[in-house]
């Protein structure tokens, strides 16, 4: 309700009452904006399932070396750019980080992107951390963003090996 | 419809959303959605606690501007505290009854050997709904002040 505003404040409280008014119509255009934009993401995300998310792993025969491969190919079906970036981490049973490594891609609106992350463990690493006996801790971050990067989400999954 | 009229109207209007709503859909859902809440971490009963303390803040919050002179400091003091509580109200929205998350909520669920952690980030919301709240407040003490002003000089007119 406006009150009267009769003497030397009635610019400034105009002034106020005009910007007040046109960062309640912001919020509400940007959140519809970036809320439509995640969700639209987020149900790629479910959608492509493998598609969007697909975890591999190989081991060298000749070298020994195991590799463990994430590779993505997100799609946008909102209506602004949304900056999809994943960051995995291998831990020994010490919650100690072993091997870790990331990426991200921008996806314009009705767009895809693409983005890989490979971790690698000697043979001997593979064995000394305690991955051979399935002892070893994976965590695997999935960030997702909008709004020049200002809102998003974030899917962190920790599993826990030998249980 | 006078001021002291609307006021009580109001107060009734906040105790029938913050205080009796949410204690009749609490009573009314199903045991197994509770345990689902419970298990994913989401303490319920805090949750409704805490918009019945906010439900009961505005309605006396509003009882009160009704009853005050729109000069008076009470007024005043009412008007900001109502933009303060409805403030309180935006971030425990947002942080899904994590109101000192300011906009960034988390939610973590785990079973067996995996755990996972999903975290919402819109502290930028947040941080417009706060600039939003400043303007209101200086708004609401700029008018308050020229309300005096011009109560002095028809007085010493």
């Amino acid at each position: 309700m406006a009150s009267p505003v009769p003497t030397r404040h009635k610019k400034a409280v105009r002034i106020l009452r005009f910007t007040v008014r046109a960062l309640e119509v912001a919020i509400v255009v940007l959140a519809i904006l970036g809320i439509y934009t995640l969700l639209s993401a987020f149900s790629s995300a479910i959608s492509d399932g493998e598609k969007f998310l697909h975890l591999d792993q190989v081991s060298d025969p000749d070298s020994g070396e195991w590799r463990l491969i994430l590779k993505g190919q997100p799609s946008n079906g909102g209506l602004l750019d949304i900056t999809v970036s994943v960051r995995v981490k291998l831990m020994n049973i010490a919650n100690e980080t072993v091997a870790e490594g990331e990426n991200s891609t921008s996806v314009p609106p009705s767009g895809n992107g693409a983005f890989t992350v490979m971790l690698g463990l000697s043979r001997e690493e593979y064995e000394q951390y305690g991955f051979a006996q399935n002892r070893g801790i994976m965590e695997l971050e999935l960030n997702v963003r909008t709004l020049l990067d200002l809102v998003g989400f974030s899917i962190r999954t920790r599993i826990r090996g030998g249980e | 419809m006078n001021k002291r009229t609307q006021g009580i109207l109001r107060a009734v209007l906040y105790l029938v959303l913050f205080v009796a709503l949410p204690r009749v859909v609490l009573s009314r859902l199903p045991a197994e959605i509770l345990r689902m809440l419970g298990t994913g971490g989401f303490d319920l009963e805090a949750f409704v606690l805490s918009l019945t303390i906010s439900g009961a803040a505005l309605a006396l919050i509003a009882v009160t501007r009704g009853f005050t002179q729109p000069r008076s400091v009470m007024n005043l003091t009412a008007s900001i505290s109502s933009q303060l509580v409805w403030f309180y109200l935006v971030l425990f929205f947002i942080g899904l009854g994590q109101p000192w998350s300011f906009g960034k909520a988390q939610i973590t669920a785990s079973g067996g050997p995996a755990t996972m952690t999903v975290i919402f980030d819109i502290r930028f919301f947040v941080g417009l709904a706060a600039a939003i709240l400043g303007l209101t407040i200086t708004k609401m003490v700029l008018e308050h002040i020229s309300l005096r002003e011009q109560s002095t000089a028809d007085q010493t007119e």
